[in-house]
């Protein structure tokens, strides 16, 4: 018997008429597979996922039906519901609901109404499932994102769920800890034979491993095959999902090949040694030497050393750096190797100890308050939604310049135009990005 | 001192020893009791704070002064009159009076100091989550969602000064309150938005589906069972005694303490040593572990 079965899922949010969020979907899942749902932001994909669980269904007009185990979804009794299907979200933050890490493990257990002696056995079992026992006693705040998700997946996991649904659960982290909640979505489905339902943009560490991989367009599913066919019906299609497909794909499919796809690029390699028995000469990309001294440079740091508070070590130790006029500069590091510092640094929210930052020749702190900002430095936080304050994405942009024509303007550069009375938090994460770009310029 | 070998012990232990030390602090007015109270209590912060402590027992003295010599001044009660001032008596009585309120004052804002490091938030919820689980639940988010507001508060002040919108250290006061207006607004409706994802994994996960149960990440051992034993004991003595009246003291309008004999400062002995039973914890496991130290 299938896992999920949706039947003719029919879907319209109340406020678009007669847009339709999922048009005529059926689909079945199996026990214990392991499927990707992808598709272009707005192609439905959340809507779907949030059919699967009663409490998250959106409102609107909708038709067909949707079984779990054999069983009228909305005949299942919710707090079995609850248990048997776990729901993943994207923002890390926000769904965590207490502040002590072991007390989360224990939320959905203490919602179903456990005994003390089960809750104690699954979440030690979790814990060390995944590897939380080094930080189960901390507070959630002083979390990394990473972690955070992590535990997100445990305190679910803790509640022994059937089916695992996530939605884009890795969309907020670095790529580091993205692979590593990948990887350990990825043990789940093997070890613990849970059925896995995720959208997902990284497809490249996830691809591999997949039983199947939907494709969504506006509310349809236009393709549904396993992730070794699935390209070549892209590819065939012409579709711009084919872009986001793996590397190792889209090099296969453009060259023409032949046989089966590779999906990871170790696969790719072997494939690519098999085809070109002359090995293709890698040209070699010419290279910019960057002169040690720069001739008036748009910004100069002279050894700055910064820490945060006072017995904590330093995060900025000696930074010296010059950066031409009109270049790009990409500052590269791991985590917590001080980047964002540095660049709180030229803005002055950071004041280093020592050490001096000049923009255009005049040291930063000789600027008068707001003068720095006008035409000289800007910056783009990292979470798009701090820059926000109105509630229309037209009227962001006033609050920057009343000139009307540059307003214009930047909105063309940044692809916002069609946006612009929109709420900026019903943006999508990609137009939050560009529209607070469109606010900063 | 992060490892307080008290504040290992189960919450209940905690807050059993916290009520016996706070409730006899303040019905106690014997002055030696007082005394023992402060003592017992300024060791345990020190334990507790480290050279941090220091600092704030010593700013308790002026504090200990200023309500001593303030009493008289509203309590013009007492036979024995020092001097007199726009015809009012200052009195000695008021003036020892002054000294035992305090003393009080002092023991407990020392007590309240070292109940705030020892029972957290969640030991406290903890504690009381089998009898209120939606209300100990309510006070969790509370105290999760502060030094969340708190830490977006901070990013939302960087990103906008960034942009050069953030308030300089001469901006008028108009501009400071229109610009912290904004942050406010924009913390509210971020709050907001981020409380639909919350209620929403709450739900997905069950909540209000069947009757809450409230996870118990402390288990009372045995070292807990024999502590709160001993703590029962001598509490018990301690009221034996002090229902016998050997910690009778009385300020107004004539002094009438109760001296101590040979008799009731077993009482005193009791109480002392209840007091100084956490930092006797500690204590001892340094010892503990510098003998085994020596052994290797």
């Amino acid at each position: 018997m299938e896992h999920f079965k949706i039947e003719n899922l029919t879907f319209s949010y109340p406020t678009s008429k007669d847009k339709k969020s999922l048009d005529n979907v059926s689909l079945k899942i199996e026990k214990g597979e392991y499927i990707v749902l992808c598709g272009k932001s707005g192609s439905g994909k959340t809507t779907l996922l949030r059919h699967l669980k009663t409490v998250l269904t959106p409102h609107g007009k909708r038709s067909g039906e949707i079984y779990f185990n054999g069983i009228a979804l909305k005949d299942v009794k919710n707090r079995d519901e609850s248990a048997k299907i776990g729901y993943v979200m994207q923002n890390p933050d926000d769904q965590i609901v207490t502040d002590k890490v072991w007390h989360e493990l224990a939320f959905g257990l203490e919602s179903l109404g456990c005994d003390q002696k089960t809750m104690r056995s699954r979440v030690a079992e979790m814990a060390c499932y995944f590897g939380i026992q080094d930080w189960f006693h901390r507070d959630v705040a002083v979390l990394s994102g990473g972690q955070k998700q992590l535990l997100n997946l445990a305190s679910i996991m803790a509640m022994q769920p059937e089916v695992l649904i996530l939605d884009e659960p890795t969309s907020q982290l670095d790529p580091i800890a993205a692979s590593d909640f990948l990887n350990t979505v990825r043990k789940i489905n093997t070890e613990l034979g849970t059925t896995v339902i995720i959208t997902e943009h990284r497809l490249e560490d996830i691809f591999p491993y997949a039983d199947r991989a939907i494709v969504m367009d506006s509310g349809k599913i236009i393709a549904d095959d396993t992730p070794r066919n699935i390209g070549k019906l892209l590819f065939e299609q012409n579709n711009p999902m084919f872009t986001a497909m793996p590397t190792p794909v889209r090099v296969f499919y453009n060259a023409d090949g032949d046989g089966d796809c590779p999906l990871t690029v170790r696969e790719g390699r072997a494939w690519l040694n098999k085809e070109f028995e002359i090995k293709p000469q890698i040209a070699e990309i010419p290279c910019k030497n960057i002169d040690d001294d720069i001739e008036n440079p748009a910004l100069s740091l002279k050894e700055l050393w910064f820490r945060y508070e006072k017995d904590t070590p330093d995060i900025l130790r000696g930074v010296s750096l010059e950066i031409p006029a009109s270049s790009i500069t990409a500052i590269v590091g791991g985590n917590g190797a001080g980047k964002s510092t540095t660049l709180k640094a030229i803005c002055g929210i950071c004041k280093p100890y020592r050490g001096k930052i000049k923009v255009f020749g005049k040291a930063v702190n000789k600027f008068k308050s707001g003068e720095l900002f006008k035409n000289c430095v800007s910056m783009l936080p990292q979470d798009p939604k701090s820059l926000f304050v109105k509630s229309k994405v037209s009227d962001e942009l006033a609050e920057m310049t009343k000139d009307k024509n540059k307003i214009n303007e930047v909105a063309e550069t940044c692809q916002i135009t069609e946006l612009m009375n929109n709420h900026p938090y019903d943006l999508s994460g990609g137009e939050q990005q560009r529209a607070a770009l469109a606010k900063v310029l | 001192m992060k490892d307080d070998a008290f504040s290992k012990l189960h919450p209940a232990v905690n807050l059993l020893f916290f009520i016996g030390a706070i409730c006899f602090g303040v019905l106690l007015q014997h002055p030696v009791y007082l005394l023992a109270g402060i003592f017992a209590s300024g060791v345990y912060y020190f334990m507790l704070n480290g050279r941090k402590g220091v600092k704030t027992i010593l700013l308790m003295i002026p504090l200990f002064i200023f309500i001593t010599l303030f009493n008289p001044i509203v309590n013009t009660r007492g036979v024995t009159v020092l001097f007199s001032y726009l015809n009012r008596p200052y009195t000695l009585e008021a003036l020892i009076y002054g000294v035992a309120v305090a003393a009080t004052f002092v023991l407990m804002l020392l007590w309240f100091g070292c109940y705030g490091k020892v029972l957290t938030g969640d030991k406290f919820t903890c504690l009381f989550g089998n009898l209120a689980p939606s209300l100990s639940l309510l006070l969790v988010m509370v105290f999760r969602m502060i030094p969340n507001l708190l830490q977006k508060a901070k990013q939302i002040i960087g990103a906008r000064s960034s942009i050069g919108k953030g308030t300089a250290e001469k901006s008028s006061i108009k501009d400071k309150l229109g610009s912290g207006m904004t942050v406010i607004g924009v913390l509210t409706s971020w709050a907001l938005e981020g409380s639909i994802t919350t209620s929403d994994s709450m739900r997905s996960r069950g909540y209000g589906t069947s009757k809450r149960t409230s996870f118990m990440v402390y288990r009372m051992t045995k070292t807990d069972w024999i502590l709160s034993f001993i703590m029962l004991l001598l509490l018990g003595v301690v009221i034996f005694f002090a229902a016998n009246g050997g910690m009778n003291a009385e300020f107004l309008p004539e002094r009438n303490i109760t001296p101590i004999n040979g008799f009731n400062i077993i009482g005193f002995i009791t109480y002392l040593g209840y007091l100084l039973i956490p930092a006797a914890l500690n204590v001892k496991e340094v010892i503990q572990w510098n003998i085994s130290k020596s052994k290797i």
